[in-house]
């Protein structure tokens, strides 16, 4: 029988007394894999080796550890891998930008809800991706820029866990005045009134 | 906060702005001297904010009336004098 394609001897035929050295590509799974080698030559009993990998230990990381929200809001998608048995989303520290957290998000092309099992486990044998998308997001109306976190963590427990920083940009500078023509009176007062709305400080001159 | 703002008239008379900040939304309460003229004068008043290098800026016209009088006519025409108006306080 074949051995796998992720086992790669240094050798596949020899002559006499040898050494093969066998390597492996990276296994992203959890579990332990095992594959079989079979040792043959004209005239002798075949022999066979057990070769197993040992699994990855049980990670969550997202692709970048920052993002970014325009100025204008909308939406916003962070993506990742691991091979955890489920994943949990929160929204840690201040959450300046008022992000809402999703009730599911996408692993392994599959909807899931936030913190329950990963249908089929795909982690137990390789890394799969996932991505959690934050819809509606406000507009910065502040000249000020705004930030969230958000944690990730697997199911191995918070010191697996990642976090990812949000930015969204600094709105833009507004300044209004109402009405624009005031009249006084010739005594000087009543006094008028004029309404300012501005996001930022203003003066007068 | 107060800020006073010259006529620009020659009269020295000022106009009078207050409000509590210069910052986010406020109202501006205006007064001014009393108009001891009998005619309506203007002043462009400029609102500016500047905020991640851009400038803002916004105006306000502020008119203030003259003393009502009364001009004096003789056949529906107005007298006047080095063609202004003659007439009487109110």
């Amino acid at each position: 029988m074949a051995y796998a394609s992720w086992a790669n001897p240094n050798k596949t035929s020899g002559n006499g007394n040898d050494t093969v050295s066998w390597s492996a590509s990276e296994h992203t799974g959890r579990e332990s894999r095992t594959t079989t080698a079979t040792f043959a030559a004209s005239g002798v009993e075949s022999k066979t080796l057990t070769i197993v990998q040992s699994g990855k230990t049980e990670f969550v990381s997202f692709t970048s550890a920052t993002a970014a929200v325009d100025k204008t809001g909308g939406t916003l998608t962070i993506t990742g891998t691991s091979n955890s048995t489920k994943l949990t989303f929160s929204l840690t520290g201040t959450n300046g930008i008022g992000l809402t957290l999703p009730a599911s998000y996408t692993a392994n092309s599959v909807s899931t809800t936030n913190g329950a099992a990963i249908t089929g486990d795909p982690g137990a044998t390789q890394q799969y991706s996932f991505s959690i998308t934050f819809s509606d997001i406000a507009e910065n109306t502040t000249i000020a820029s705004k930030t969230s976190q958000l944690t990730v963590t697997p199911n191995s427990g918070s010191s697996a866990a990642q976090v990812c920083t949000i930015t969204q940009a600094a709105g833009d500078a507004y300044l209004t005045i109402s009405p624009n023509t005031i009249t006084i009176p010739a005594a000087g007062t009543p006094a008028q009134s004029v309404s300012v709305s501005s996001n930022t400080n203003w003066s007068i001159s | 906060m107060t800020t006073q703002i010259d006529w620009g008239d020659g009269s020295g008379q000022k106009i009078t702005l207050t409000y509590t900040a210069s910052e986010g939304n406020q109202t501006v309460t205006v007064t001014s001297d009393a108009n001891v003229g009998y005619l309506t004068r203007t002043k462009d008043i400029t609102f500016s904010a500047i905020a991640g290098g851009t400038t803002i800026t916004r105006v306000l016209t502020v008119s203030q009336t003259g003393k009502n009088i009364t001009i004096i006519t003789r056949n529906d025409t107005a007298m006047t004098e080095n063609n202004v108006a003659v007439g009487y306080e109110q």
